[in-house]
């Protein structure tokens, strides 16, 4: 569905990500792997051309609608999660009647209270779940989820895991980055291990299959890497 | 650009900065309009109704350029600083309305903001027997707001493009030179050298604040109005405005 091919961007002078290369599958979870400063959130953001790209091509077929949830959310704190969906909602020039119905089951798939409660009551996970639920405006095909589960307590990764489980079944493709590598191998289908933005590792669902997990491949690929 | 707008107008609506400049404005402006206070300029009192209504108004157009820098500094900054761009770019939104949404925004905020301070004065007109007064101040309210959007928006098109410290030192020399336009006039011819080609520089760039100030005065006041610094005015705010255009973020 979106194909990276020889992606590269340099910050004054230093490469942060060298030549880097993927493809998302229609249905698939793809999971980008790294420590701190190992160029995920770069190659998202240029996936959504928040960042240019100094070299390489991103391929995403004509009408693809990509849903991104970023990292760290902000909200208008007077705002109500449901007012939030009809902000994002108008911007995509969605109609007030559809932002309203759509605004409220978002809001239910994402396990939030259409209760007028302000943002600025909001816990983090509550922020993340709205986060994810103004990306699912418009019913996206694809979703570009930066670290989904960042600042979550157990309880709410797991729901949050759950949650983008249930995206994946209904058909939606989706990029993810984390460092929470437990998390990723119970969702992701497939995904590389960055680090100083070389890919370091390329890796399937089916390497956890012989008992190896996600965790064993991370040390084993950044391990032999450190400098 | 409207849902960025007014969306952007709720939050500059809600800044604290706001209601406590508002609120200075208003004892100020109370101040200067009651009886019992006399201010005098070399030593004549001025607590006519005409010279406190002057005073008053010309305290309006300066509070108005300070809450102008104050509510316009730091809109465009903060949307990328929190991100908030990434949610609004990867939406196809394209730079100019979304820049021109929040500049929008700024300018309304601080025309409401006057509009309060302006109804403070249509109140003390009423007060002193000069209801008469209030229906011209309509189109000289719009005249102050040409002044202070002009900071505004120039406010807004620097945030753009420069870090909040030096633009918040250009708007107050824009500011500044623009309410002190009369003065510095005055003072230019007795400053020479360098400092008398800067503040002639400046003079010459930066458009009369206090004379559109004075144009609103005249209306309410059914004296001579100078069209061709109105005009200029909208000019000047046209010209700023391209910056819009012009200046643009790289990365969100």
């Amino acid at each position: 569905m979106v194909t990276i091919s020889n992606l590269s961007k340099s910050y004054k002078g230093k490469k942060v990500v060298d030549d880097l290369s993927f493809t998302m599958k229609e249905g698939q979870l793809f999971a980008l792997l790294g420590s701190n400063g190992a160029g995920k959130s770069t190659t998202i953001k240029m996936i959504l051309n928040l960042v240019k790209k100094d070299e390489g091509e991103i391929t995403i077929p004509e009408n693809t609608a990509i849903g991104y949830s970023p990292e760290t959310p902000y909200f208008p704190p007077f705002l109500t999660g449901m007012e939030v969906l009809s902000y994002y909602g108008a911007l995509q020039n969605i109609s007030k009647k559809e932002r309203t119905e759509t605004g409220k089951a978002l809001l239910e798939l994402v396990g939030l209270e259409n209760d007028g409660t302000k943002i600025k009551f909001y816990s983090k996970g509550m922020l993340q779940r709205l986060a994810l639920a103004q990306a699912l405006l418009g019913d996206p095909d694809a979703l570009i989820l930066d670290e989904p589960c960042a600042g979550l307590d157990a309880m709410g990764r797991i729901e949050m895991l759950e949650l983008i489980g249930n995206l994946k079944k209904m058909g939606k493709t989706i990029l993810m980055n984390s460092h929470i590598l437990n998390d990723m191998e119970k969702v992701c289908d497939e995904g590389l291990i960055m680090q100083n933005g070389k890919v370091l590792r390329r890796f399937q669902k089916e390497d956890f299959d012989n008992g190896t997990g996600l965790e064993e491949i991370f040390i084993k690929a950044v391990g032999g890497n450190r400098k | 650009m409207n849902t960025i707008m007014s969306n952007a107008l709720k939050e500059r609506i809600r800044r604290k900065e706001l209601y406590i400049v508002v609120v200075i404005g208003v004892l100020l402006t109370l101040f200067c309009g009651s009886d019992s206070t006399s201010i005098s300029i070399n030593g004549e009192p001025l607590v006519s109704f005409r010279n406190m209504f002057m005073v008053m108004h010309i305290l309006i157009n300066v509070i108005g350029c300070i809450l102008a820098v104050i509510l316009s500094l730091r809109t465009i900054p903060n949307e990328y600083e929190r991100h908030n761009s990434h949610l609004v770019w990867v939406r196809g939104i394209s730079q100019v309305k979304y820049h021109g949404g929040l500049a929008a925004a700024n300018v309304l905020a601080t025309a409401i903001s006057v509009g309060i301070l302006y109804v403070v004065l249509a109140g003390y007109a009423v007060v002193k027997g000069h209801a008469s007064y209030v229906l011209k101040m309509f189109p000289a309210y719009l005249i102050v707001v040409i002044s202070v959007s002009m900071v505004s928006l120039f406010v807004s098109v620097l945030s753009i493009c420069l870090p909040s410290m030096a633009v918040g030192a250009m708007a107050v020399l824009f500011a500044g030179t623009g309410v002190l336009h009369g003065l510095l006039e005055l003072f230019k011819s007795t400053v020479g050298g360098v400092g008398g080609a800067c503040i002639s520089f400046l003079l010459q760039i930066i458009l009369d604040l206090n004379g559109l100030q004075k144009q609103a005065y005249n209306l309410i006041m059914g004296e001579h109005i100078d069209a061709h610094l109105l005009w200029t005015g909208l000019l000047a705010l046209w010209v700023i405005s391209i910056g819009l255009f012009v200046f643009k973020k790289k990365e969100a």
